[in-house]
């Protein structure tokens, strides 16, 4: 699978790299990359991947892997994109190049992740049975014992994997083809997501009722994976196909609105007027997703609201605040519940090294950067701090899982339930 | 380049074994990628790469350079504008990337102590909470390093009053070229014998790589206002500027935008800048409440007397951090003009300024290239950014010709070189335009002083004045690398 030939340019629309002309090289993004904080390389900056980006446009590496090695160490958390003063739009060149690069990846791993992103992932037994068998695992003591035996340290480096692993929680994840509430203001159909279903559907549920008790009929259509690890890894033709299979599952329930509380899902089916760019009915459906806190920013929150003592501070999700750029939203939220302390966090829009399946595929760089966000988290001496998507907050609770802080893990949209639990 | 690679492999394993394997970098592509800063006109190589974690590791590193007479070159973040981190006779780089930590900060004192790799925001996001600020605002100062403000003795928007990065460094903890340790100054700065601080600030890197600073702290004002003022002419803005500098006020900054930048400007920060002026100038008075309502008094009048378009006041702190955003991102903003751009940062007399923005208008016309001027106007400090495409090899010939031409009149009414982005290499051919050749002399020799293997960013500041005593005058160094003359 090696070629010498320049990577980018010899799949040709050479015109699909133009927007890399608007990059003039300041460095302004450099501080904004947690990969650049950590390694301290420009290689691994943002400014450092355009400019091998752009030097395989136009012919100057020897080989694919010179572009390859530094765009796998790329979280994708977009911090780049909202420091640049000169609009460059990295997500779209970060895309196009992966979607280029992946023929000259290992052709065995490529494979198995295609059978993943394909076969598992859109599969919700298979996770959700994934998922029972971990919590089996964790309260059986079995987790306990491994860790006491050092096993991890045994498993090498899969054993640093293994800290990544979910705290899977009681309960069922929660079924699709249900309705609550009665329709007052909107009917939304809400998104489940893989993770977040099988680890959090304690999230679901809050969610369900702030929606309710904020006047949403609330539906949950048949749907499937949103495909965002597939449109990462620039494997386009799954993720063509998982977006039209919710296309058309989540628009035939007709909704007002599509709502998300997974950062990552969010950003991704906003995508798909871009991912279908064939299809009209693509702008449609993007038109309607929307993140759970920016829809319940659009009004005042529906009284009564008991107050939440609690003190929390707020990590912004990267595929919320620099994707999709709700960034005043959760903030404007919070702020109206009744006793609730928010505590600011120093540079929370930086990323927590999570990013999908980074923390899994390169531990030692993901906990690095962990490391920095938990430094801050600490310093907020906060009882809680939240997170708006899944990934974020698994990573998050193995921060605080290996540090000395006792703070719990929540989605803002939790808080929010608190303030409505008598409802 | 040019010089073949002094690194063999075991040097290679010396670094590896001071700063561990990670931190060595050699790999071609990742070169490649170091190979310019924010001049993008010039390019060359390191030879490796290598960063280390603490001032202890900088120095073994550079023992090593001074053993093996290799070159070296410090970096920070790789901002600056005159090719002062281009290695042009090989060497490596010494990245201060990874020393970026805030080590202390003494309210009660009002000094923090740094890494040099601190980035300039976070020293003032940090000092913050206790009412303090760090004076020295370089628009790049998202981005850009203490170590490098340092070296460039960088200035910024609010130095037209609390001036420039010298007078705010009280003390350095430096490696010399030989790798040795050494403090200068210290926490109450300067105060006997020769003010070693004062020489090291302003010398590009080639004095020896600062590794921790002791920087003063300014306590924030109590009030601060902005105004934003449009002119339908950038003359009737330069006359302004000159009066109020003029009249003894101290505005805390006086910055000037022109047409080219107002539109470039909105369409990144949606700043909504009269699209029609020619010219807006920013102008802040800050200090203790009763002294901002006299100095707007003064201010006043003077606005009358000019031509004023449309004058505005930042309502609130949010719409003057707006407006201050989008001055400092004003020079990237221009990628959405043209993919690249060449300044010269002269200095010039203020009561010239009318005078000069004209003939920079009249030398663009004739050499059809696109300049966007944003500058420290109340310091004189013009900033004529002509916008290029690298690609087009006729045009970056044209920009060359139009910018030597622009430091030709500055230099003309009794400017400076550089105001603030130093000499690099980009420069160090126009030395013999300001010194005689008897000053450069000395500054050789005090150079030789520090660095007497010459190995601490060699080529920079100092032109070369060549065997048969012919100087390479009026050659660009990125005209130099075409011609492959590199070495
Ligand atoms: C968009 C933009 C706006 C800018 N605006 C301004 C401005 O308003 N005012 C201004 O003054 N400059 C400005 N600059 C120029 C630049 O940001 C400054 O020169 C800055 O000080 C460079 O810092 P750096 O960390 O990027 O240094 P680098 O570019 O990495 O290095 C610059 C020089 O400093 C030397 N150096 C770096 N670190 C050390 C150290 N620790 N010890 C010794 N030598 C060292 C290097 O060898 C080199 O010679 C701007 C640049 C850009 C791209
Ligand atoms: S991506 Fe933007 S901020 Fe980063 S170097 Fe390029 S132009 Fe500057
Ligand atoms: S997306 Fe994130 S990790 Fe990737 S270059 Fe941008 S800031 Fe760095």
């Amino acid at each position: 699978m090696e070629s010498h030939n320049p990577p980018l340019q010899s799949l040709g629309q050479p015109n699909a790299f133009d927007a890399l002309s608007a990059c003039i090289h300041c460095g302004m993004c450099l501080p904004a990359c947690p990969t650049y904080r950590v390694t301290g390389s420009e290689a691994e900056s943002p400014r450092g991947r355009l400019y091998l980006m752009r030097a395989s446009v136009e012919g100057q590496l020897a080989e694919p892997k010179q572009l390859m090695d530094h765009l796998d160490l790329c979280l994708g958390c977009l911090g780049c994109q909202t420091a640049c003063p000169s609009g460059v739009n990295y997500e779209a060149l970060l895309m196009q190049s992966r979607q280029k690069l992946v023929q000259y990846q290992n052709p065995v791993k490529r494979w198995i992740r295609r059978l993943l992103l394909k076969q598992v992932l859109p599969r919700p037994f298979i996770l959700n049975g994934f998922a029972k068998v971990l919590r089996l695992y964790q309260i059986s003591g079995l987790q306990r014992l491994v860790r006491n035996l050092q096993l991890p340290k045994l498993l090498g480096p899969l054993g640093k994997q293994e800290r990544f692993m979910p705290q899977i929680p009681e309960g069922k994840p929660i079924s699709l083809g249900q309705v609550f509430g009665v329709n007052q203001r909107g009917r939304v159909a809400l998104f489940t997501g893989c993770i977040m279903n099988a680890v959090y559907h304690r999230v679901h549920q809050a969610t369900i009722a702030v929606l309710v008790a904020n006047g949403y009929e609330v539906v949950i259509p048949e749907q499937t994976c949103c495909g965002a690890l597939a449109h990462h890894s620039g494997e386009r033709d799954i993720v063509e196909s998982l977006a039209k299979q919710n296309l058309d599952k989540l628009l035939a329930a007709n909704p007002d609105w599509i709502v998300v509380n997974a950062a990552g899902c969010g950003s991704t089916l906003k995508e798909y007027d871009h991912i279908l760019e064939a299809l009209p009915e693509g702008r449609v459906f993007s038109e309607k997703v929307i993140d759970v806190m920016a829809l319940l920013a659009k009004r005042p929150l529906a009284e009564p609201l008991d107050p939440v003592s609690d003190r929390v501070t707020y990590h912004a999700a990267c595929h919320l605040h620099h994707a999709q750029r709700v960034q005043q939203e959760p903030y404007e939220v919070l702020k109206q519940i009744p006793g609730l302390t928010l505590i600011p966090l120093t540079e929370a829009e930086m990323c927590c090294g999570s990013a999908g399946v980074y923390n899994l595929a390169h531990p030692d760089l993901s906990l690095a950067i962990l490391q920095e966000k938990m430094g801050h988290v600490e310093k907020t001496q906060a009882d809680i701090v939240l997170a708006a998507n899944p990934g974020c907050m698994l990573q998050l609770e193995t921060g605080i899982a290996q540090s000395s802080i006792a703070m719990d893990v929540m989605h803002p949209i939790e808080i929010l339930a608190k303030a409505y639990r008598d409802q | 380049m040019g010089s073949m690679s002094k690194i063999t492999p075991t040097l290679k394993r010396l670094f590896q074994r001071i700063v561990g394997h990670a931190f060595v970098l050699d790999a071609p592509e990742v070169l490649k990628a170091y190979e310019c800063d924010a001049c993008v006109l010039m390019k060359a190589q390191p030879d490796l790469v290598v960063l280390p974690a603490n001032t202890q590791e900088v120095a073994q590193v550079v023992k090593i350079c001074h053993e093996f007479e290799i070159p070296f070159i410090a970096r920070g973040s790789g901002t600056g504008l005159s090719g002062g981190t281009l290695p042009v006779s090989g060497g490596i780089f010494i990245g201060l990337s990874r020393m970026n930590h805030i080590l202390e900060i003494d309210p009660e004192n009002r000094i923090a102590r740094v890494e040099t790799g601190v980035i300039n925001a976070w020293l003032n996001r940090d000092t913050r909470p206790f009412k303090l600020f760090y004076a020295p605002d370089p628009s790049s100062q998202a981005a850009c390093s203490i170590g490098g403000n340092i070296a460039e003795n960088a200035g910024g928007i609010h130095c037209v009053k609390y001036g420039v990065t010298t007078d705010h460094i009280l003390g350095l903890e430096v490696v010399t070229p030989e790798g040795d340790i050494v403090s200068l100054g210290g926490p109450h700065g300067h105060y006997r014998g020769i003010n070693w601080v004062g020489l090291f600030v302003g010398s590009e890197g080639t004095f020896g790589i600062a590794t921790q600073a002791i920087v003063r702290l300014t306590p924030l004002p109590q009030t601060i206002k902005v105004f934003l003022a449009s002119f339908s002419k950038l003359q009737h803005a330069a006359a302004l500027v000159a009066d109020i500098m003029a009249s003894g006020l101290r505005p805390s900054a006086l910055e000037m935008m022109d047409d080219v930048t107002i539109k470039a400007v909105n369409e990144a920060f949606s700043t909504g800048f009269p699209q029609d002026a020619e010219a807006v100038l920013l102008i802040e008075l800050d200090g203790h409440t009763d002294e901002v309502a006299m100095a707007e008094q003064q201010l006043m009048p003077l606005l009358s007397q000019h031509q004023v378009q449309q004058l505005r006041q930042a309502e609130d702190e949010a719409e003057r951090l707006t407006l201050w955003k989008a001055r400092k991102g004003a020079v990237a903003a221009y990628g959405r003009i043209l993919p690249a751009f060449y300044l010269h940062d002269c200095v010039i007399p203020r009561s010239e300024l009318v005078h000069v923005l004209t003939q920079i208008q009249a030398i663009g016309k004739a050499h059809e290239v696109v300049i966007a001027n944003v500058f420290h106007a109340g310091d004189g400090n013009l900033h004529p950014n002509i916008l290029l495409d690298p690609d087009d090899p006729a045009m970056v010939k044209r920009v060359l010709a139009a910018g030597e031409e622009i430091l030709k009149a500055c230099l003309d009414v009794g400017g400076v070189l550089s105001g603030e982005h130093g000499i690099g290499i980009e420069k160090s051919e126009f030395m013999d335009l300001v010194f005689t050749w008897d000053e450069i002399d000395v500054m050789r020799r005090l150079k030789q002083v520090f660095d007497p293997k010459g190995i601490a960013n060699p080529d920079k500041i100092l032109p070369v004045k060549s065997g048969c005593g012919e100087v390479r005058k009026g050659l660009a160094p990125h005209m130099l690398q075409a011609q492959g003359t590199w070495i």
